[in-house]
């Protein structure tokens, strides 16, 4: 709660009367919660980013936001027929694709700006899964590329919303990315920025983590530090549930 | 009820992941294999990472196999001497298997190979299965009366023609011990091959190679499907990582429960009709994989999970 004192403070300086001041574009930004809590019951959620935006001059501003979760190195396969049989299959590693990668904006991003300034700024998932150095060169690497991002993107992981962030007449703007239960912890980066007449004028970065809690963290920990214990541990209790159903069972058919 | 696993890291569905476990521990008590070869690909099927459906897969079959050998043991219906002596054998084979299977990853050709033999192989058992069983059955329901060695299809005297002769009491055999041991070692090479626990390749075996009564074999193959699979869940699960404890615990209780409703029925229904049954599965299971190999697939690409496990 303590960023909505910062964000109010931002509103308060944007919104005040600017006689005087040389005209520019302001921008403050703030997301609505700083963590996103994996619990046992998590099925995916919804972070907000609310903010206000001060343009001078007279055309209306665009807003795009970014959410870009952890990197990790990922790979795409493709079942190949070898000797006219569905056996083989070929691959591409990628160094580094985002977890989750979300842009949402005011309009559709093409009419905020050109392609290239697009690429530039990294508001393509296109721009943010680089190949592998080893892989580049292969013809079929870049087909496999865009197969990646629409399979990532079937999965909700990485998304495209023109109509996520809503501006009101006063500037004040609100900013939903949903996030599907797939969506790995980690620390998320949000980049919101703002064009006027197609040229990046402000930005703004934020972070939040997102974060198993409970049960569901002193599970993770137990088996990556006690890797050893957690294996025998699990052996125990598959063997110990079968023998428990097994007697219970032989109760009721007993009685 | 979705339900979030912490190495998987996704969600499920609680109540759907609760029925799969129930279905394969009904198979598994049906029939005393593991139900690995349904499970994995079952839970593939909804998203789980493979490493983590391999290894979380073994751990409940592991629980559906003793759960369903419970009762065996109660009934005194395991051979533990044929039993242990495979399960030794046995894991040579998974040693042997995983050094073959080094070498045709190497000559690239692995997949084929593997998939080829798997078919051949179950559709050999499945079709012999199906015709030895429904004979019989045919025979039973027309002329009771039919001689009963005419009904039986004639068994292999393999094991007591070797050397090397044992007596194995509660069988009530006195075999060749070449016979059990060629058996393990092979199933151990097939399960590092394939992944799965061979149970449905071993019940046939010890009906027709072994000559193993019919009434212990359900509980002999289970006692080998739980030291396998236990063995899978911890070697594999130490070395992958895999192992979801909250997706094999869901998976667990339907697999215990169903493994025990399926020993009841198992033990209702009678012998041939069990073999009919299992024998369907097994040339299914034939079907499905040739169908792999010949259809071309409706998901051509697969991806790196975004999450735990790799």
């Amino acid at each position: 709660m303590k960023n909505f004192a910062a964000l109010i403070l931002g509103f308060a300086i944007i919104l005040a009367p600017q006689a005087g001041f040389a005209q520019r574009t302001k921008l403050a930004a703030a997301l609505f919660d700083e963590q996103v809590l994996l619990t046992s019951s998590f099925s995916g959620t919804k972070v907000t980013i609310f903010g206000a935006v001060e343009a001078a001059g007279e055309s209306n501003p665009d807003v795009v936001v970014l959410v870009r979760g952890p990197d990790r190195p990922a790979w795409i396969s493709k079942k190949i027929k070898v000797l006219n049989l569905w056996v083989g299959q070929k691959r591409v590693f990628f160094d580094a694709a985002p977890t989750f990668f979300g842009v949402v904006s005011s309009k559709n991003i093409d009419e905020i700006t050109a392609k290239d300034t697009q690429k530039l700024y990294g508001l393509t998932a296109d721009s943010q899964v680089n190949i592998q150095p080893n892989y580049a060169k292969l013809d079929f690497a870049q087909d496999y590329k865009k197969s990646f991002i629409s399979e990532r993107e079937k999965q909700k992981l990485y998304l495209n919303d023109p109509k996520g962030v809503k501006i009101e007449a006063s500037g004040l703007f609100r900013a939903d990315v949903k996030m599907p239960d797939l969506t790995p912890p980690g620390l998320y980066t949000v980049k919101v920025l703002v064009f006027k007449n197609g040229r990046p004028v402000d930005t703004n970065l934020q972070s939040f983590v997102v974060t198993k809690v409970g049960m569901e963290r002193t599970i993770f920990e137990f088996a990556k530090k006690h890797t050893l214990t957690y294996g025998i541990f699990g052996v125990i209790l598959a063997l110990g549930a079968g023998f428990i159903s097994a007697r219970v069972f032989r109760r009721f058919q007993g009685a | 009820m979705q339900i979030y696993l912490p190495i998987a890291e996704m969600a499920v569905n609680f109540w759907l992941m609760l029925g799969i476990g129930a279905l394969v521990g009904l198979i598994s008590g049906m029939f005393g294999i593991g139900g690995g070869f349904l499970l994995t690909p079952l839970l593939i099927l909804f998203g789980i990472p493979a490493p983590i459906a391999v290894v979380s897969g073994a751990n409940v079959s592991a629980a559906a196999s003793m759960s369903s050998l419970m009762p065996q043991i109660e009934r005194k219906t395991i051979d533990f001497r044929l039993a242990l002596l495979m399960t030794i054998s046995g894991v040579v084979g998974v040693g042997v298997g995983s050094v073959i299977f080094k070498y045709l990853q190497n000559i690239g050709y692995a997949d084929v190979m593997v998939k080829i033999a798997y078919v051949i192989l179950l559709g050999f058992v499945g079709i012999s299965l199906l015709r030895e069983s429904i004979t019989s059955y045919l025979n039973d329901k027309k002329n009771i009366q039919a001689a009963p060695r005419d009904t039986r299809r004639k068994k292999s005297n393999i094991g007591y023609k070797l050397p090397l002769k044992m007596r194995f009491p509660r069988s009530k055999l006195f075999i060749s011990v070449i016979p059990p041991i060629a058996l393990g070692f092979v199933i151990g090479i097939l399960s590092a091959l394939m992944g799965v626990g061979g149970g449905f390749l071993l019940i046939p075996a010890l009906i027709y190679i072994v000559n193993m009564p019919p009434s212990l074999v359900v509980g002999t193959s289970a006692f080998q499907v739980l030291v396998f699979a236990s063995a899978t869940s911890f070697v594999q699960g130490i070395n992958s990582g895999g192992l979801d404890l909250v997706l094999a615990g869901v998976l667990i209780i339907g697999a215990v429960v169903g493994a025990q409703l399926g020993s009841i029925i198992g033990r209702k229904i009678k012998g041939e009709e069990l073999r009919i049954l299992l024998g369907s599965i097994i040339l299914l299971l034939a079907l499905v994989i040739a169908g792999e190999l010949f259809i071309t697939p409706q998901q051509l690409f697969e991806t790196s999970s975004a999450g735990g496990g790799l």
